[in-house]
């Protein structure tokens, strides 16, 4: 796993920050600490592709705990009536905004992009790979993790 | 009566939408609202019942927004309805991509009363109150 460039990752950050703080009201943190894969966690992972100006991919991997307080938040609604559908659907607008957020910040304006559509899944694992960065955050005392695939997005601000 | 048409895959974001629609519309005459999920269900609809103004997002399934644009800019029955994105793909390639194909105005997610009320206010000349936007 290649370190992530300091800009990348104030980019990152603040595309992460202001979209769930925004819509989610809960305060996101960068943290540098690597939690260790827990059995107990059960995990989220919504991915969108980047299609355009180069190929890559922006993933989110949560608890499902975390996923249903984003959910009762921008809903209003109690844990009892949150269904796994509405948790889904949320998360593939969180990440549908972050992407878009990050890849206005690092290509030139005058260059149009592409993303695809959201794709949940459940995730036990943080894969990465040598051309992936990750971020880890603290929201509500719960780990969340960004990765970014392909080296795109590192070129891209190069 | 004013009809506006929300069209958004994301039932989250169709409710973000509707919610910031009321609050630019509250104390204006009322609104009625339709929601649609993709381009095709949107156009469908639109021959039913058509609209006053249309607030779209660009990717969907079964037929994106742009796609939508062109058959909405491409009759003659519809090719007047004033059309704001809002959608996650924005800047000013894209932009002006969408305005091109006929979009009235585009506008970054997540929207916000603040951002949606002078794009409405263009539109439909709304009267002003007390809210301080």
């Amino acid at each position: 796993m290649t370190i992530i460039e300091p800009e990348l990752r104030n980019i990152l950050e603040r595309a992460v920050a202001d979209t769930i703080e925004s819509m989610a009201f809960v305060e996101i943190v960068p943290t540098e600490k690597k939690t260790p894969y827990n059995e107990h966690l059960v995990r989220l992972r919504v991915e969108i592709l980047v299609n355009a100006p180069f190929p890559g991919e922006i993933r989110l991997v949560l608890p499902i705990s975390l996923a249903m307080i984003f959910a009762q938040n921008m809903y209003n609604l109690d844990e009892r009536q949150i269904t796994d559908e509405l948790i889904q659907d949320v998360l593939g607008e969180i990440v549908n905004i972050v992407a878009g957020r990050l890849m206005a910040e690092i290509i030139p304006s005058k260059q149009t992009f592409q993303l695809g559509l959201p794709q949940i899944g459940t995730d036990a694992f943080l894969e990465t790979d040598a051309d992936s960065l990750s971020m880890e955050f603290d929201a509500e005392e719960s780990p969340f993790w960004v990765i970014l695939f392909g080296d795109g997005f590192q070129r891209s601000i190069a | 009566m004013k009809h506006i048409m929300i069209v958004d895959d994301s039932a989250t974001s169709r409710m973000f939408v509707r919610r910031c629609l009321e609050i630019v519309f509250t104390g204006q005459n009322e609104s009625e609202y339709s929601e649609a999920g993709n381009g095709k269900e949107a156009l469908a609809k639109l021959k039913e019942n058509p609209a006053d103004l249309v607030v779209l997002d660009l990717n969907m399934p079964i037929m994106d927004g742009a796609t939508f644009l062109r058959w909405l800019r491409s009759s003659p029955k519809t090719n007047h309805i004033p059309v704001v994105v809002i959608t996650s793909v924005d800047n000013d390639a894209n932009r002006e991509e969408l305005v091109n194909l006929g979009a009235t105005q585009v506008l970054s997610k997540p929207v916000a009363p603040a951002k949606l009320m002078p794009v409405l206010n263009e539109i439909f000349e709304l009267e002003s109150d007390g809210f301080g936007l």
